[in-house]
C-alpha cells in the first residue's frame, strides 16, 4: 500500500488550512461566513505572480533557485508583498461593503454580499490576467525518498515549514498579545469588549488583514503545486468552510488542524476510490461535524 | 453641588429609540469618593441612565460632562480611557477566556509597564480572584463573577464606576460580600455610581442616592434621609407619589 497521500495531504491540507484561518477569524469576530475568502487566494496568487515576473524583470538574478528549491528570491519577496496588498485589499473590501451592511444590522446581507463580491472579484480578475497557462515555478524538482512509498520534494517540504510557523507565529499572537486578547474578547463580546477600552473597528480591521494575508499565503502555495488559473480560490472554498468548521469555528490551531484532516482524507480518497469522490469529502466531513460535534475539534461551547 | 463632580449629568434625555425616551430630563453628579445610589421602580430608567453615561444608549438632549469635558460623541471604548468604567448587569465577564486574561485585556488601555501592579492592586481588593487565576471565568459562582466585573472596571482605576444592579442573581451571602467590597472601594478616590434595587442594602452604604420615577428625577439627598423618608417606600410600591412637572422635588 502507498503511503504517498500522506505528504500530498499534508501539503494540501496545509494550504487549506490557511486559507480556513481567515474564513473562522471571520466568522469568529464578525459573524458571518465570508465566501470571499476564496478569490483572496486566486488574487494572491495573482498578484505574487505578477509582482515576481516584475521583480525577475527588474533584477534577474532574484530569479535564481534558492537552495534546492524552485523559486527565487523574487517569489519569496512577490508573495510578501501580496500579502500585504490582499491584506489591506480586505480592509478596504471591509470598509466600503461589509462596515455598512454591520452598522444596519443586517448580518444575512453580508453573507449574500460577500457571495456577490466573490463572483465579481473572480470575473475581474479573468478579465485582467492573460489567458495563458500561469505557473509560480516551472523548475522540474526530484522528490527525495522519506521512507518507502513516500517521497516529497524540497518545495513541498518548505511548504509545509511555512504553514507551521504562519500558524505557530499567530497563535502565539492571539494567546499572548493586546491585539490577539482583544480579538478573542470581541470574537466573545463585541459590547463588552467596548467597554472594556477595545477599538473593536481596530479589531475588526486587523482581522480583515490577517485573513486576507494568510489567504494570499495559501494562494502562493497552491501555485507553487498546481497551475494558477482565476478558479482556483473558488474551488479551495469548500474545504476552507469544512477545515473551519471540523476544526472548531474561532480556533486558529483549530483551521489548520481541520486542513490537514481535509487534506489528508481527500487524498486518501483519491488514493483509494478515485478522483471523482474527492469533492465529495469535504461534505461528507462537514455534515458528520455538524451533527456530532458541532463545536469542532477545538470550539468553544456557545 | 460639589465643585468640582467627576461626571455630572445635565437635564438628559436618552433612550433607545428616536422620540421614545426612557431618562427625560435627569440631572445628577457623583464626586471623589462618593457612592450616590440610583433608586427607583422598575422602568424608571435607571439603568438606561447608567447606559447612556457609559455611552450604549445615545444621548438625545442634554449633557454629560466627565472632568469638564462633555462626552456626547465620545465613543465607548475611549470613555473608559478617560475614566468611566461601566459594569452591566448580565454578560459582565469575557465567560471563555481565563480570569487572568480577564484582568489583561481590561488592563490593555494602561501603560505596559503600569499593568502588572495594576493587576496585583485589584487582586488584593478581591483575593479570590488569584484563585480562579487559570480558570476560565464561565466556571464561576455569579458572586465571583460579580467580583471578577468589577476589578475589571477598577484595574484602569476609573475616575467613576458604574454599576448597573450588581445584587441582582446573587445569593444574600453573596451580595453582602458585595456591598463589603463596595464599601471597601468606596474609601478609594473613584466615584461609584450605584444602580440597585435593593434599596435597604444601597441606601445603607451609599453617601446620596437619587430617586428617579418615570424617566424623572423624583427626589434626591442624603441616603441616611433618604432611607427615613417614607415617601421612597411608596414609590416602589407603585404608589401614590409621582414624577413631579419640572424636575421632581429636590431636597
Amino acid at each position: 500500500m502507498s503511503v504517498q497521500f500522506l505528504a500530498d495531504g499534508l501539503i494540501a491540507g496545509a494550504t487549506i488550512g490557511l486559507g480556513a484561518i481567515g474564513v473562522t477569524l471571520t466568522y469568529s469576530i464578525l459573524g458571518f461566513a465570508n465566501f470571499a475568502q476564496g478569490e483572496f487566494i486566486s488574487w494572491g496568487c495573482y498578484l505574487a505572480w505578477g509582482l515576481a515576473a516584475a521583480i525577475a524583470a527588474l533584477l534577474p538574478s532574484s530569479a535564481d533557485a534558492i537552495g534546492a528549491l524552485s523559486v527565487g528570491w523574487n517569489v519569496v519577496a512577490a508573495s510578501l508583498a501580496a500579502m500585504v496588498i490582499i491584506g489591506v485589499m480586505a480592509v478596504a473590501l471591509d470598509a466600503i461593503l461589509f462596515r455598512p451592511l454591520r452598522s444596519r444590522g443586517a448580518s444575512i446581507s453580508a453573507v449574500i454580499a460577500s457571495f456577490g463580491v466573490s463572483m465579481a472579484l473572480r470575473a475581474l480578475l479573468e478579465a485582467v490576467v492573460p489567458s495563458r497557462q500561469a505557473y509560480l515555478s516551472t523548475e522540474l524538482q526530484i522528490a527525495i525518498p522519506l521512507m518507502k512509498g513516500l517521497r516529497v520534494t524540497p518545495d513541498q517540504i518548505m511548504l509545509l515549514a511555512v504553514a507551521l510557523i504562519l500558524v505557530c507565529v499567530l497563535t502565539l499572537v492571539i494567546t499572548r498579545t493586546d491585539i490577539g486578547r482583544s480579538m478573542r474578547a470581541v470574537s466573545e463580546n463585541p459590547a463588552l469588549a467596548r467597554l472594556a477600552g477595545i477599538d473593536v473597528a481596530h479589531v475588526i480591521r486587523v482581522t480583515w488583514f490577517v485573513g486576507g494575508a494568510l489567504a494570499c499565503a495559501a494562494g502562493v502555495m497552491l501555485g507553487l503545486l498546481v497551475q494558477i488559473r482565476p478558479s482556483m480560490g473558488a474551488e479551495l472554498l469548500l474545504p476552507l468552510f469544512a477545515a473551519s468548521i471540523l476544526g472548531g469555528v474561532g480556533s486558529v490551531p483549530g483551521a489548520l488542524v481541520g486542513g490537514l484532516i481535509i487534506g489528508l482524507v481527500e487524498a486518501a480518497t483519491v488514493q483509494w476510490w478515485g478522483a471523482q469522490w474527492r469533492a465529495a469529502v469535504a461534505f461528507f466531513i462537514v455534515i458528520a461535524v455538524l451533527l456530532l460535534r458541532p463545536t469542532g475539534l477545538f470550539g468553544r461551547s456557545p | 453641588m460639589n465643585a468640582s463632580p467627576l461626571v455630572s449629568v445635565e437635564d438628559l434625555v436618552s433612550g433607545y429609540e428616536p422620540g421614545a425616551p426612557v431618562v427625560n430630563g435627569v440631572s445628577m453628579h457623583v464626586g471623589h469618593g462618593e457612592l450616590v445610589a440610583v433608586l427607583g421602580p422598575n422602568g424608571a430608567g435607571k439603568s438606561t441612565l447608567v447606559k447612556t453615561v457609559a455611552g450604549l444608549v445615545p444621548i438625545g438632549a442634554g449633557r454629560i460632562l466627565c472632568g469638564g469635558e462633555d462626552l456626547r460623541d465620545i465613543p465607548v471604548h475611549e470613555r473608559v480611557r478617560k475614566g468611566i468604567a461601566y459594569v452591566p448587569q448580565t454578560d459582565n465577564v469575557f465567560a471563555t477566556l481565563t480570569v487572568a486574561d480577564n484582568l489583561r485585556i481590561s488592563a490593555q488601555p494602561l501603560a505596559a509597564a503600569r499593568r502588572a501592579a495594576a493587576i496585583a492592586a485589584v487582586c488584593d481588593i478581591f483575593p479570590e480572584l488569584r484563585r480562579q487565576w487559570a480558570f476560565p471565568a464561565g466556571r464561576l459562582s455569579g458572586g465571583q463573577r460579580q467580583m471578577l466585573a468589577m476589578a475589571r472596571a477598577l484595574v484602569v482605576t476609573p475616575r467613576v464606576l458604574l454599576l448597573d444592579e450588581p445584587s441582582a442573581g446573587l445569593s444574600p451571602k453573596a451580595a453582602g460580600e458585595l456591598f463589603r467590597k463596595l464599601s471597601e472601594i468606596r474609601g478609594s478616590a473613584v466615584g461609584i455610581l450605584l444602580v440597585e434595587q435593593n434599596v435597604r442594602a444601597a441606601l445603607s452604604i451609599a453617601d446620596r442616592a437619587y430617586v428617579l420615577v418615570e424617566g424623572r428625577n423624583a427626589r434626591e439627598g442624603a441616603a441616611a434621609a433618604l432611607a427615613a423618608d417614607p415617601q421612597v417606600g411608596a414609590l416602589y410600591l407603585g404608589g401614590q407619589a409621582t414624577a413631579p412637572a419640572g424636575g421632581g422635588t429636590r431636597h
